[in-house]
């Protein structure tokens, strides 16, 4: 994904409440935090919900920012917690010794970004949470782990079990 | 282009080809190139329809609540009020009673011995005097009701005495109590022996287990305990 920059002096009429750099902010960045909701929650719905209630709330809390500069990790960290919110009841973290290991380790394909994405969303709702908080947001299992409510070894099982689907999934889609 | 010299690629190009199709390879590289979604065009109008009606709302929310505050100070101001103006005309009726004087016919009467009769009508006439000042100055006391209901006696554990189980094969409880009890009991009995074990706060024995200890130790009891519903 690429990075998003944004001019300071978009961000201090954002933080003057200034419609317009609030509209202009929303264009620039509304893939991302959508992005962010729809992987997460696999519901457009819902994802809907979550990138309305994140503006909402940075246009009314933006002023209390302290670092302006970290305007967008700062979105993305409400946008996630939205999405958690919003996804509470169907992220289940599953007690991974029930699961069996569903291949080998032996990986033998190629694929590009828009299989992976195919293979993200069919991922189990607690599995795909961690892997898009751990692999794709870039938080550390720590911070995810906060973040869901889970211990730091929850959180680094779920990322080496998504891994493992991932790879099926993939090959699965592959073949057909 | 025939004449152009060819270059062999190095020897490992292969193995570098093959790690990059490996899965954790391929997977760092294309995170970055996940596919980014839109949301609808209507997002925007919802959420500049949530950022108004927030700002609309507010205010309402923050005089409601000066409003009320400020009826509660208003309240609170007139009910003092009212009880200060009710105790001021009181202080002149006072004063004037402990500054009555004796009529003087009354001073020929002190000279005179008295009897029990006059001594109890004086007595009652001075008494009557300060019952006026408190009846307007005091406030009605405040008496509470007492219910008629008897107390709940709330016990946590009952010995039934002399229930020989073995012997008499029925239960026949002796001791028996009309209280009113919130608790549900669970009765258990057996042919083991109890032990007596009493513990209280002070070091001192539960009366009723001593004095089943003392008289028929070797009885069978049962023990019915008296747990609080929950």
């Amino acid at each position: 994904m690429n990075q998003i920059q944004l001019d300071s002096e978009l961000i201090e009429r954002v933080i003057s409440q200034e419609r317009k750099a609030q509209f202009q902010l929303f264009e620039l960045t509304k893939r991302m935090v959508y992005s962010l909701a729809f992987r997460m929650l696999n519901d457009e719905e819902l994802a809907h919900d979550v990138l309305q209630n994140t503006y909402v709330e940075v246009f009314q809390q933006i002023r209390n920012l302290k670092h302006p500069e970290a305007l967008i990790s700062w979105m993305k960290t409400i946008a996630a917690r939205k999405s958690i919110k919003a996804g509470k009841r169907q992220f289940e973290f599953d007690q991974l010794d029930q699961h069996h290991d569903p291949v080998d380790n032996q990986f033998d394909s190629w694929f590009d970004g828009e299989l992976l994405d195919q293979a993200i969303r069919a991922l189990p709702p607690g599995a795909r949470a961690v892997f898009m908080l751990t692999a794709v947001e870039g938080y550390s299992h720590k911070e995810a782990a906060n973040l869901l409510g889970i211990s730091d070894s929850t959180s680094k099982s779920q990322l080496n079990y998504a891994k493992k689907l991932l790879k099926t999934r993939i090959q699965t889609l592959l073949r057909a | 282009m025939k004449n152009l010299p060819e270059h062999e690629p190095q020897s490992n190009s292969w193995e570098r080809i093959m790690q990059k199709k490996d899965f954790d390879s391929q997977l760092s590289k294309n995170l970055e190139e996940l596919p980014s979604y839109a949301p609808s065009d209507l997002a925007w109008d919802k959420i500049e329809e949530k950022l108004d009606g927030q700002k609309r709302v507010f205010p309402w929310r923050t005089f409601m609540i000066a409003a009320s505050l400020a009826a509660l100070f208003l309240v609170a101001f007139f009910l003092v009020r009212q009880e200060t103006v009710q105790f001021e005309p009181q202080q002149p009726i006072a004063e004037s009673i402990t500054e009555r004087q004796v009529p003087e016919t009354d001073t020929a009467q002190k000279t005179k011995p008295l009897d029990q009769n006059q001594i109890l009508s004086n007595s009652n006439e001075k008494e009557s005097v300060p019952e006026i000042i408190t009846q307007l100055s005091r406030r009605r006391e405040f008496v509470p009701k007492i219910s008629s209901r008897p107390p709940i006696l709330v016990r946590t554990e009952l010995t039934v005495k002399g229930m020989d189980l073995e012997a008499k094969e029925k239960y026949n409880p002796i001791a028996e109590t009309k209280d009113e009890t919130y608790h549900s009991v669970a009765i258990s009995w057996g042919l083991d022996k109890i032990k007596f074990q009493v513990k209280t706060n002070f070091g001192a024995q539960d009366p009723l287990l001593l004095e089943s200890s003392n008289t028929e130790k070797r009885d069978y009891q049962a023990r019915i305990r008296l747990t609080p519903k929950k």
